[in-house]
């Protein structure tokens, strides 16, 4: 038998695609996979949504409200109420309201939220920063906005439906998580901008209904704008779409609604005792 | 911005990972290339006997071994790949480097004990389980080519 010297193969066992080609595909396909995902997610979510009793959700909601009153001071107390007094008085302009609302107070920068069951959690530097009632009046408007449509039921469903599909299906597998995950991340971000809108939308039919105007609705975007170029907020932007385009959204909706914008602006209320040390004076 | 912080650094070890990993690649390729060039000479066959017109002066077992482990890149790769199927392309020069570095060192310990050439050679691969994770995932693979060395009479 003859042997000729022959040098192993170099090549055939190897596939030539270049592996930032076979990287890019992969990530593309991925972004692309979670989307889709989520899509499916948030419509099965808006369909589910309005099948939930109030009561049902007031119920099950309300377990881990105690901790935040109960770690609320005297004065922060004494707000609470006083901002629940206007709240009260906006959610009389939404006739058909079928929620029982009660307001906390938390430390943090300017901000407020919408939780389920009904409950309204507003910062303490919201407040002590507010140089008008009708400011916290918008903000609250928009809070109730987020009842209106239910929009903290969706936005919660559509993180825990989508993190129980990463998790059973073994998607979220270690490495796969962040991309999955960033994915979802940017689909959320767009649908949590069409409901900022919607509750601009609301919260300024609310205060213009009760003033008869909606003079200093901005006031809160313009406040957060400044604070933002400062560099003394930077996670707003993140959750909310650009102060910009809400300052204009609003003032174009109030046009087109016909409704009155300019009148003028009530003293603050629920103003902390003491001058709060985060205030810019 | 916590987000994008993760994505960061995730990035930044992706793109480490791929830069070592790639770099030590194309030495491993350069250096197995030479020293196949090297060792043509040694003879490595898969038949079971020698053929009836050669003669053996002596045989023994020969054995040679490679274990690699993915970097972060080819891992992260594998991980999207593991969802869509196909081809796990970015494992596939690993393990062509620890199939061909397992040969070359074979005909090493074929060379040391003064073997002319290696027949009736196979190849074995296992998987290394990882301690850190139960056992559950993959510490790297092992790759072990063994033979009989034998001394051919010119
Ligand atoms: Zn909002």
């Amino acid at each position: 038998m003859e042997v000729h010297h022959r040098l192993p193969d170099d090549s055939v066992n190897v596939s030539d695609t270049h592996p930032l080609k076979e990287a890019a595909t992969l990530v593309l396909g991925m972004l692309v996979l979670s989307t889709v995902v989520f899509i499916g997610i948030a419509f099965f979510v808006e369909l589910a949504v309005p099948l939930i009793p109030i009561e049902m959700e007031a119920k099950f909601f309300g377990a881990g409200w105690g901790s935040v009153t109960s770690e609320m001071e005297e004065e922060e107390i004494r707000q609470a109420e006083e901002v629940q007094a206007l709240l009260e008085r906006l959610a009389a302009h939404w006739p058909e309201n079928p929620y029982q609302y009660e307001v906390g107070i938390i430390p943090g920068p300017p901000n407020a939220m919408a939780l389920p069951g009904g409950r309204i959690l507003v910062t303490s530097e919201l407040l002590a920063l507010a140089e008008s009632e009708n400011e916290l009046a918008f903000v609250l408007g928009h809070e109730l906005g987020h009842f209106h449509d239910r929009d903290h039921l969706r936005m919660l469903g559509r993180g825990v439906l989508f993190s129980l599909v990463l998790a059973t299906t073994g998607l979220g597998d270690s490495n796969t998580t962040s991309l999955l995950s960033l994915g979802g991340t940017l689909s959320d971000r767009s649908f949590s901008r069409d409901q900022e809108c919607d509750a601009d939308r609301f919260g300024l039919e609310l205060v213009t209904r009760e003033y008869g105007y909606a003079a200093g609705s901005d006031a809160f975007f313009h406040r957060i704008q400044k604070m933002e170029q400062e560099g003394l907020v930077i996670q707003f932007a993140a959750t909310h779409p650009l102060s910009d385009s809400r300052i204009d959204f609003l003032r174009e909706t109030s046009d087109e609604m016909h409704w009155e914008w300019d009148g003028p602006l009530l003293p603050p209320i629920a103003k902390p005792s003491t001058p709060s040390e985060s205030d810019p004076e | 911005m916590e987000d994008l912080i993760q994505i960061g650094i995730t990035l930044f070890v992706l793109l480490v990972g791929y830069f070592v990993g790639s770099t030590l690649e194309r030495n491993h390729f350069k250096s197995i290339r030479n020293r196949e060039r090297a060792s043509r000479r040694m003879m490595v066959l898969t038949i079971e006997d020698i053929p009836s017109d050669w003669q053996s002066q002596d045989a023994g077992l020969v054995t040679g071994n490679a274990v690699v482990s993915l970097d972060y890149f080819k891992r992260f790769l594998a991980g999207i790949r593991a969802i869509f199927g196909g081809r796990i392309k970015s494992y596939e020069p690993l393990l062509d480097r620890a199939r061909r570095e397992a040969v070359l060192r074979m005909k090493q310990a074929a060379l040391d004990k003064g073997y002319t050439a290696v027949i009736n050679m196979r190849m074995e691969t296992s998987r290394l389980a990882s301690a850190t994770k139960k056992g559950k995932s993959t510490a790297g693979v092992e790759i072990l080519a063994f033979g009989t060395g034998v001394k051919l009479a010119k």
